[in-house]
């Protein structure tokens, strides 16, 4: 377990956390290289199916990513997108994943430093939670 | 007696002997001068046809009042020496001219008539009326209009009761107040004004026994003195449905109230004023004409204060309020100093409490130089509090701002008469209802979201909808001329180019697979999604999407799908993540 390297998905909104990660990168400020970005135009069109394809798929966590309350380009996506995630926190569970393993944050787009922040935070986390049961059972 | 009863009293209090029923007979003389009056007195005999009775001489009751003048009251009556010339023309008994009361249209249809000569004797002002009234008729005469219709009174309102304020209950009644006359044995003896008005004091109690219950008693003055003809009383409210191709908002912004800032003493302490306040105060048509006041207990203002403070950021810049800075707050305040300096005097002692001075724009860090040379006391530090509690004699009866010098670290305690508190712009309390109407955002402050700070400064997430102004931002009178210009050219140029080119990444409902549950409709933010009743299927309005997806996240069906992060281009961009992770052992 020592060596575990956890795989993260994150679907990031184009406005503000794509951004974010952007200008952390730009600002050349490091974080872990476990994570993949998936770009989305807002947090709000994040279809449910996709978080439980990635988790079925053997990735170890997924992190939904958007603007703050108020600031989402599109008026009130990332509102959706809470409702949305708040559901699929309801559900996982029951599928045996962690609702931990499942993460929504606000990142704006000049958070570049908290960006990094929440992918090495992120990481420890599943690293303590271990590995998707879905990768070591699941046959797919 | 058809004398004013103030007339009839005033000669009583300066001794003079009013004789009724008493009818002068012939003046007595002696050696060519004048020794009496001899007098009769008389009787109302019986009642003539009007109603009067006439006086009847009482045989036998002659006596002489001791005089050595008389002076003759001479009446009036209308001139008739040319009425032989004009034997149509109809008189009364009176001996006025015969006219129609409403058209002052005499017996000869092509005379008028007005004045004394038709009212007999009466004032100037009613001879003017008269003479008003009879042009309007001439001109419907020349006109040959119906003169009945034309000159018919305005028929007497009768008031319903409900066009003023209700009045609170238990006021106290106020004596009307009545102007001072000279003694009578003073006024008997000289020519000098026997009525002396009211002092200016007696006037502005008179004036504020005014309950201010009227609200416009709709006499139609304003109608007719309005040469503009601005005013119509019978505008309502209503509703205009306007189709246009763009909006420019700028709905402005709402100053915080001040008033939960205990420290601060505001609507505690009268002379504790918040910026738009001031304003008023100096202003040339406020309250005092322009001068700079302070108010005693009362809230009457009394006389120019001799200090002044000025605070800054007092809800800006504080997390506990609102963090930005709200911008103008810094040379509005030096205004104030400089109008302080220039209206009270120079002697006036101006202090400016600030955290810093933002003279940012083009002249303005010259201004602040000028300021500081007319001697205005810039002290670096907030003000923690504003009391009345004197510590000293030297602050007896002022407001006393307890404030720490940053610069040099010492506290301080600083008489003045009068605060002035540059209060924070903050977002309309109605923004967050004008947001959803006009489908924009507001930022974490409350402000209107433009599209991009950079990029797209006029712009909003919704097409044809522009900004400008403190709805955007806090912002000064030249920012926001100049944004509202922008927004203006931006409006225009999607007026004349006549087009719109919609973006390629927007949603599209696919009306095979779409089961027309119609949740899409609810929860697109642009209302961009109709149903198309016919086909029994939503439908985008591309020229509304602005492609957030958030019909595509939740389509039950997953005919909703944005172009280019369709749920299957989504799908292998996750499968290519994968597999490359693969690859490389993850």
């Amino acid at each position: 377990m020592e060596d575990f390297e956890p795989t993260l998905i994150a679907f990031v909104c184009n406005w503000c956390t794509y951004t974010a990660a952007d200008l952390a990168g730009t600002s050349r400020l490091t974080y872990p290289q476990n994570v993949r970005l998936i770009r989305v135009m807002c947090t709000g069109m994040v279809d449910p199916q996709y978080v439980i394809k990635a988790f079925l798929e053997g990735v170890d966590g997924v992190l939904v990513s958007g603007c703050h309350p108020g600031d989402c380009h599109y008026i009130n996506g990332n509102f959706k997108a809470r409702r949305r995630i708040k559901l699929l926190k309801e559900i996982l569970p029951r599928f045996g994943f962690q609702e931990e393993r499942l993460r929504l944050t606000w990142i704006g787009a000049s958070d570049g430093i908290q960006f990094a922040e929440t992918i090495r935070a992120m990481v420890a986390q599943i690293k303590t939670l271990g590995p998707s049961q879905a990768r070591l059972k699941m046959v797919i | 007696m058809p004398a004013a009863t103030e007339e009839i009293q005033g000669a009583q209090e300066e001794a003079v002997a009013l004789r009724f029923l008493t009818a002068p007979v012939r003046i007595l003389s002696e050696n060519g001068k004048v020794s009496g009056l001899e007098c009769i007195r008389t009787a109302l005999g019986d009642a003539d046809a009007s109603g009067r009775g006439r006086p009847v001489a009482l045989e036998g009751s002659e006596f002489v009042i001791p005089c050595d003048a008389v002076i003759v009251a001479v009446g009036q009556r209308t001139d008739q020496s040319w009425a032989d010339q004009v034997p149509e023309l109809q008189w009364t008994r009176q001996g006025t001219i015969e006219v129609d009361p409403n058209t002052l249209q005499t017996s000869l249809p092509h005379v008028f008539a007005g004045g004394d000569a038709v009212s007999g004797p009466a004032s100037v002002i009613e001879a003017v009326a008269a003479g008003h009234k009879a042009v309007a008729a001439i001109d419907g005469y020349l006109r040959q209009a119906d003169l009945g219709v034309q000159a018919a009174p305005t028929p007497a309102q009768k008031l319903s009761g409900e066009n003023w304020r209700p009045l609170p209950a238990g006021l106290p009644a106020e004596v009307r107040a009545s102007s001072r006359r000279l003694d009578p044995k003073a006024r008997v003896a000289s020519w000098a004004e026997v009525d002396c008005g009211l002092t200016e004091a007696e006037a502005l109690h008179e004036a504020q026994r005014c309950l201010n219950c009227g609200i416009c008693s709709e006499c139609m003055e304003c109608v007719r003195a309005c040469e503009a003809q601005a005013i119509d009383h019978y505008m309502g409210a209503q509703e205009l449905e306007v189709k246009v191709g763009s909006i420019i908002v700028a709905t402005g912004y709402d100053l915080l109230d001040p008033t939960p800032m205990k420290p601060y003493g505001y609507g505690l302490y009268p002379n504790v004023y918040t910026s738009l306040e001031f304003e008023r105060l100096s202003n040339a048509t406020g309250p005092t004409g322009g001068q700079i006041l302070i108010r005693n207990e009362e809230g009457r203002h009394t006389r120019e204060p001799q200090s002044v403070a000025i605070l800054h950021c007092v809800g800006s810049r504080d997390v506990n309020y609102h963090e930005y800075c709200s911008r103008v707050c810094c040379m509005y305040a030096l205004k104030y100093a400089h109008l302080i300096k220039e209206k009270v005097g120079p002697e006036t002692r101006v202090y400016d409490f600030y955290i810093d001075q933002r003279c940012y724009g083009k002249g303005y860090e010259e201004f602040y130089r000028r300021c500081q040379e007319e001697g205005t006391h810039f002290i670096r530090g907030r003000v923690a509090a504003i009391t009345d509690q004197a510590a000293t004699a030297d602050e007896a009866g002022k407001l006393i701002a307890i404030a720490e010098d940053t610069l040099l670290g010492q506290r301080l305690r600083v008489p003045v008469d009068m605060v002035i508190l540059c209060v924070a712009m903050e977002a309309r309390k109605d923004a967050v209802e004008v947001a959803r109407i006009f489908g924009i955002s507001q930022g974490a402050d409350g402000f209107f979201l433009e599209e991009h700070p950079k990029l797209g400064p006029l712009s909003t997430a919704t097409d044809g909808v522009f900004l400008a102004g403190a709805c955007q931002s806090p912002k000064g009178i030249p920012h926001t001329v100049a944004q509202a210009s922008g927004a203006a050219a931006k409006a225009l140029s999607l007026a004349t180019r006549g087009t719109v080119a919609v973006p390629s990444a927007i949603a599209w409902i696919d009306p095979d697979v779409c089961a027309g549950c119609r949740t899409c409709i609810g929860l697109c933010p642009y209302t961009a999604v109709e149903f198309d009743e016919r086909r029994g299927v939503s439908v985008v309005n591309a020229a509304l999407c602005k492609g957030c997806g958030s019909c595509a996240g939740f389509c039950p069906s997953g005919a909703a799908q944005v172009r280019h992060f369709q749920k299957k281009q989504i799908m292998a961009e996750f499968d290519g993540i994968m597999d490359a992770g693969q690859a490389v052992g993850m």
